[in-house]
């Protein structure tokens, strides 16, 4: 008895100061006029809590496990949630098969058609120089390099490819890719990283884009081939942000836009990067092999010393005709890439053939200027030709080897738009052989540039070929286009 | 590097900076190849694959320079897309030029008629992607009918059964590694 009455002293002081403390002036509420003592707010509290928990409901085992017939009746009966949304009939893209070669001219479904389809500017398509090196690449290499660059992938021809490009260009030196594509969404990742900023064009196409998300890097972009945006961007990024003077900044741009045709004002652009201090990383897939007066790309066009574009990506399926890509840039940059760059690091290389063909490809463009000449003189042809088309206008640059047309009118709906489109192109190839083609996007897509009939025009084709595209063109969109507008 | 094969010829380099520039010379050293993903013994000239890959190259040439749903489809393309699908009963397929873009843009490569329709719809490799080069999407489909034994030979079989023999890896725990 006496050793407990220490423990029940103690305990009685703890509660007395306990009741003391919800007693205490500090522990007292007022709500509506009325005081509320302290233990009054812990004992609504506990009374909430009791509340909830029986509320809840309890778990109960089942009393009777499922037997296996009745597991299967339940597994039978389940339909799960479809992995895609249904596609509606209309939506469906069933695309023309063909039967030759994708030159000026080919066969599409058993009939021999214009061939507008095709980038293959330069005409190459069939060349019998880039065909003769490709066999002789064949009989020597065979077919796949079966590993990466770095893994054995490497092939003699890999390195005279490289070479050969950064020669021509008259940079330090390039690096080959495998997939055309994946040339710019490789490397916009392996240079911008969480944090940078990147500022580009709203109009560049999804590899851009998927490079521009993969990088994590802050992207703010700018009205499409509008350079008082660039500036007014650049100004807002730059202006007594004393952080952004720390962190890495990029432009990146199209030189030639596959979303509009249009060409990207180089020499303003590298006079805003040099007055704000951003890098530039430009995108040459239709210009390489087009532009400037030796098809040396959008530099060469602009008089701008190449050096002052810090990277230039392009996709060798166009002009070259062959396909992978290739970067060039300093020795630095490119060496930065070839451990760095996940399209270089972790893809098989580019098959042998198609590096030759590359090759093959540079050394027929210098040899031949003359090409080049055709090819503007072709433009310049269907931009005439097409002026006055019903119902559609020229967007693209009248440089440009991609002539974009698109509704001079908008339906005010780009699904209506594009079914007006493809109309067209179907109607123009089932009645008059003439194989156009509608800028289609994925719903991946961000880029929110008007769609329209893209025309790839090609050295290769003739001034009949043109007049038959534009008499053609006009028909047809004059008879599919009357109850619109 | 030349020739992916059993063995092949590596090109010496010499190097002036300490390896950090390397500059090729004339000498070559025939290695043997273990470091090729080469399992079957395609990627060297083959009796059956190598003439129908130039037959391919001569009428199509090396690049349709179009994307599949413009004009970058061949008879090929379609061909190669019921192929594969055959071979691993498999009610559709679809087609990519390049393995690391396939592994990035889609997971689901072979799995229903829906999905293939789905990605061909609006997976952007496949809408803004240069399609496979022709000779190429021919070699692929001259091997795989080389191993399912449509080219008239026994040979597909033979390169199936040689792999399994895990022959290097048995040696090798022989010699006690």
């Amino acid at each position: 008895m006496d050793m407990a009455l220490p423990v029940v002293n103690a305990t009685a002081a703890v509660l007395a100061r306990v009741s003391a403390a919800f007693n205490g002036p500090l522990a007292r509420a007022v709500v509506f006029g009325v005081h509320i003592d302290g233990h009054l707010v812990v004992e609504g509290l506990l009374i909430a809590v009791i509340v909830f928990q029986l509320s809840r409901k309890s778990y109960k085992p089942p009393k009777k496990p499922l037997t296996e017939k009745e597991i299967d009746e339940l597994c039978d009966e389940w339909e799960p949630e479809p992995l895609c949304p249904p596609i509606k009939e209309g939506a469906k893209i069933d695309a023309p098969t063909l039967e030759s070669a994708a030159g000026p001219h080919t066969i599409v479904d058993g009939k021999e058609v214009v061939n507008f389809a095709s980038a293959n500017y330069l005409g190459l398509i069939g060349n019998e120089k880039i065909i003769d090196s490709c066999i002789s690449s064949l009989e020597k290499y065979g077919v796949g390099s079966c590993g990466p660059r770095g893994f054995y992938g490497t092939i003699d021809v890999h390195l005279d490819c490289e070479s050969k490009i950064a020669k021509f260009l008259g940079t330090p030196d390039s690096i080959l890719y495998s997939y055309g594509i994946s040339t710019i969404f490789s490397v916009i990742p392996a240079f911008c990283k969480k944090g940078d900023i990147i500022v580009a064009d709203e109009g560049v196409h999804w590899a851009v884009q998927n490079g521009l998300h993969l990088s994590r890097s802050t992207v703010v972009y700018f009205k499409h081939n509008d350079m008082a945006s660039l500036a007014s961007t650049l100004e807002k990024l730059t202006r007594g942000n004393k952080r952004a003077e720390k962190i890495r900044r990029y432009i990146v741009v199209e030189s030639i836009y596959q979303n509009s045709g249009q060409i990207a004002p180089l020499d303003e652009i590298v006079r805003l990067k040099e007055k704000y201090r951003f890098r530039v990383i430009l995108e040459e897939s239709h210009s390489f092999g087009v532009l400037g007066k030796s098809g040396r790309g959008l530099a060469e066009h602009y008089g701008v010393p190449i050096e002052k574009i810090d990277i230039i990506t392009a996709g060798m399926g166009n002009a070259l005709a062959t396909d992978g890509g290739f970067c060039t840039g300093s020795v630095r940059v490119v060496d930065h890439q070839r451990l760095s760059s996940s399209g270089y690091v972790f893809s098989a290389s580019l098959p042998p053939y198609l590096a030759s063909a590359a090759v093959s490809a540079v050394n027929y463009l210098e040899e031949n200027p003359s090409v080049l000449a055709n090819l503007r003189s072709n433009i310049a042809l269907l931009h005439k030709e097409l002026s006055d088309t019903p119902g559609l206008e020229i967007s693209s640059h009248v440089l440009s080897p991609i002539v974009f047309l698109k509704l001079k009118k908008s339906t005010g709906s780009p699904t209506t738009d594009l079914d007006l489109l493809e109309t067209i192109a179907d109607k123009a190839l089932k009645e008059d052989s003439v194989f156009v083609v509608t800028s289609k996007k994925s719903n991946l897509d961000r880029c929110k540039l008007p769609i329209g009939i893209r025309l790839f025009v090609s050295a290769g084709h003739t001034e009949l070929d043109i007049s038959r595209l534009s008499s053609s063109l006009k028909r047809v969109s004059a008879s599919v286009l009357s109850d619109y507008f | 590097m030349l020739a992916i094969s059993t063995a092949f010829d590596v090109v010496e380099r010499t190097s002036k900076d300490n390896n950090k520039t390397l500059q090729r010379t004339s000498n070559t050293t025939r290695c043997l190849n273990l470091g090729s993903y080469n399992y079957l013994g395609f990627a060297a000239a083959d009796e059956y694959c190598t003439p129908r890959v130039i037959e391919s190259l001569k009428k199509y040439s090396a690049s349709t320079c179009s994307v599949r749903v413009d004009g970058g489809t061949t008879k090929l393309h379609n061909e190669l897309e019921e192929l594969p699908a055959r071979f691993v009963g498999k009610p559709a397929a679809i087609l990519f030029g390049m393995c690391y873009v396939t592994n990035s843009a889609i997971i689901p490569c072979l799995i229903g008629k829906e999905i293939i329709q789905h990605l061909k719809h609006s997976c952007p490799p496949h809408l803004y992607a240069t399609s496979m080069s022709p000779p190429g999407v021919q070699h692929v489909i001259s091997a795989i009918k080389v191993i399912l034994g449509e080219d008239g030979s026994n040979r597909g079989a033979q390169k199936l059964a040689r792999i399994r023999l895990r022959f290097l890896q048995v040696r090798a725990q022989e010699d006690g590694f």
